[in-house]
């Protein structure tokens, strides 16, 4: 149904949770992987996995939030593999703290990793993208930038918000071009981000939610992949809630 | 879940899906979507006699499994008809495509009070018609996919589009939240899909000029094909969105980002 052959994306924050799935599961898809990610070991295992997938693969460590890092990601990118269809900006962090305990240092990290690594990445790639008159960036916010999110801070909120709002105008500015730039929001999903919460945290949580059950990393995955695919090549600016009917908008 | 996207073309082997208004536009290319990945058809249609044909002709190749249905489903006593003959037929429906619809594109105060009824009638009621006579199959199964057509007008308002064909729509999105959120429990997903200035005859209203001057307007600056909204459909239909209900996917080339 979807075949990604002779593409390569890059996936930030690839190596765990959500973004090594969507990793997986583009490379599954025939497209080429390349991971960019602040977790060398993590990042090296999960481009080993890939590979072992029979996927062509490539790992980058790289702190997004620094413009240097970024170049390198997409040039090291493009010098291998030619060519970048698809990006997936995918990395981020989560807090739960209360406003009054969220450090100025922390609420840096939080905007930074999430709004200025995704415009970054996003700088750097789309003159690429231009020229070739071809390319689909995909966003990871969240439904914590939708509506309330239990377990969320608001500078998580607030990144994520931002996230749906840097991708609905840098749409309008490049469909143009025949680059795509869309969203998927997902809910609580069973990631390692998570793991501190306690079962009844979570079985809250998965009560309220219409389907009776927490996300996994492949939903959201699989959102991404019909985005990268020619079958959403109508679709821009646009957010695809993935989260059980918990909000719709 | 199976995740074998390079070799899954057979996705929808031995499932039913219902399409109506099947004969022609977005309906039809749906038709040919599905056929294409082995779905067994029930095609839908009022009045298009030749163009049905014409749909039939074009799955040939790929879907020798289908079942044309005539019936107005906009009339709930004709919809109950053509389900039990489905169900006689099949046993099981597992993804309902609500797509037939109207557009009569007129100002507002040009609208008499029987083209509103008509417009509600069409594009709303039979959204009533085919989930009520259909939901109770899925329920059995525990499983099911509901895809309704909206337009982006539901959410833009729009100078061209009738402000009847507009509130219809809108409620097509307001049914599909409530739905998704009822039927969530027995496994069953409903979504609606929100197109605009997707290339088929309801869109040549407009002059050649006006057409041009609109698809200026789109920030990706052409026309969407009717396979970018089948291609949609199909990924709504397929197990790969499972966890999502209740969503409206836009699809306008940008035209309206909310």
């Amino acid at each position: 149904m979807f075949n990604l052959q002779g593409q390569t994306a890059i996936v930030s924050g690839g190596s765990k949770g959500i973004g090594n799935v969507i990793a997986l599961t583009l490379g599954l898809a025939g497209a080429s992987v390349v991971i960019a990610d602040i977790d060398d070991e993590n990042g090296k295992k999960a481009s080993e996995q890939l590979k072992n997938n029979g996927i062509e693969s490539k790992f980058i460590f790289s702190d997004i939030t620094k413009h240097l890092h970024v170049s390198n990601v997409v040039e090291t990118a493009l010098s291998q593999f030619g060519t970048v269809d698809i990006l997936v900006n995918n990395a981020g962090i989560l807090s739960d703290k209360f406003i009054t305990d969220i450090t100025e240092e922390e609420w840096d990290d939080m905007i930074d990793v999430h709004l200025k690594g995704t415009f970054l990445m996003c700088r750097a790639v789309v003159p690429h993208m231009i020229q070739k008159k071809k390319g689909k960036i995909i966003n990871i916010a969240s439904m914590g930038g939708l509506q309330g999110f239990p377990l969320a801070g608001v500078h998580y909120c607030a990144a994520k918000g931002g996230i749906m709002a840097f991708t609905r105008q840098l749409a309008l500015q490049i469909s143009q071009y025949n680059v795509h730039v869309n969203c998927v929001a997902p809910g609580t999903t069973i990631t390692e981000m998570i793991r501190n919460r306690s079962e009844e945290q979570l079985n809250n949580i998965k009560g309220s939610i219409p389907l009776k059950r927490l996300g996994v990393p492949e939903d959201t995955a699989n959102a991404v992949l019909f985005l990268a695919s020619p079958y959403a090549d109508y679709i821009v600016g646009e957010t695809i809630d993935v989260n059980g009917g918990k909000y719709m908008s | 879940m199976k995740r074998n996207f390079l070799n899954d073309a057979k996705m929808f082997q031995n499932k039913v899906v219902l399409i109506t208004g099947a004969s022609r536009g977005i309906g039809r290319d749906l038709a040919i979507m599905f056929a294409k990945f082995g779905a067994s058809l029930v095609l839908n249609y009022r009045s298009q006699e030749q163009e049905m044909q014409k749909t039939a002709e074009s799955l040939a190749e790929y879907c020798s499994d289908s079942l044309i249905c005539k019936c107005d489903v906009s009339e709930y006593a004709e919809v109950k008809e053509m389900v039990d003959k489905v169900i006689s037929q099949y046993g099981r429906i597992d993804v309902l495509i609500n797509n037939a619809g109207i557009s009569l594109p007129k100002f507002f105060m040009e609208t008499n009070e029987d083209e509103w009824d008509l417009m509600i009638k069409t594009n709303l009621k039979s959204l009533y018609n085919c989930c009520h006579n259909i939901l109770p199959y899925m329920m059995e199964k525990r499983k099911g996919k509901v895809i309704n057509m909206s337009s982006v007008v539901a959410k833009s308002g729009s100078i061209g589009a009738g402000v009847h064909y507009s509130a219809a729509k809108a409620g097509v999105i307001g049914l599909t939240k409530a739905l998704a959120d009822q039927f969530a429990e027995y496994g069953i997903n409903v979504n609606a899909i929100a197109p605009a200035m997707i290339d088929t005859e309801m869109i040549r209203w407009r002059s050649p000029e006006l057409l041009k001057e609109h698809i200026e307007k789109i920030p990706l600056k052409r026309l969407g094909l009717t396979s970018e909204v089948s291609g949609a459909a199909l990924f709504l239909a397929s197990e790969y969105s499972d966890f999502i209900t209740g969503y409206t996917m836009d699809i306008n080339g940008g035209m309206y980002m909310d």
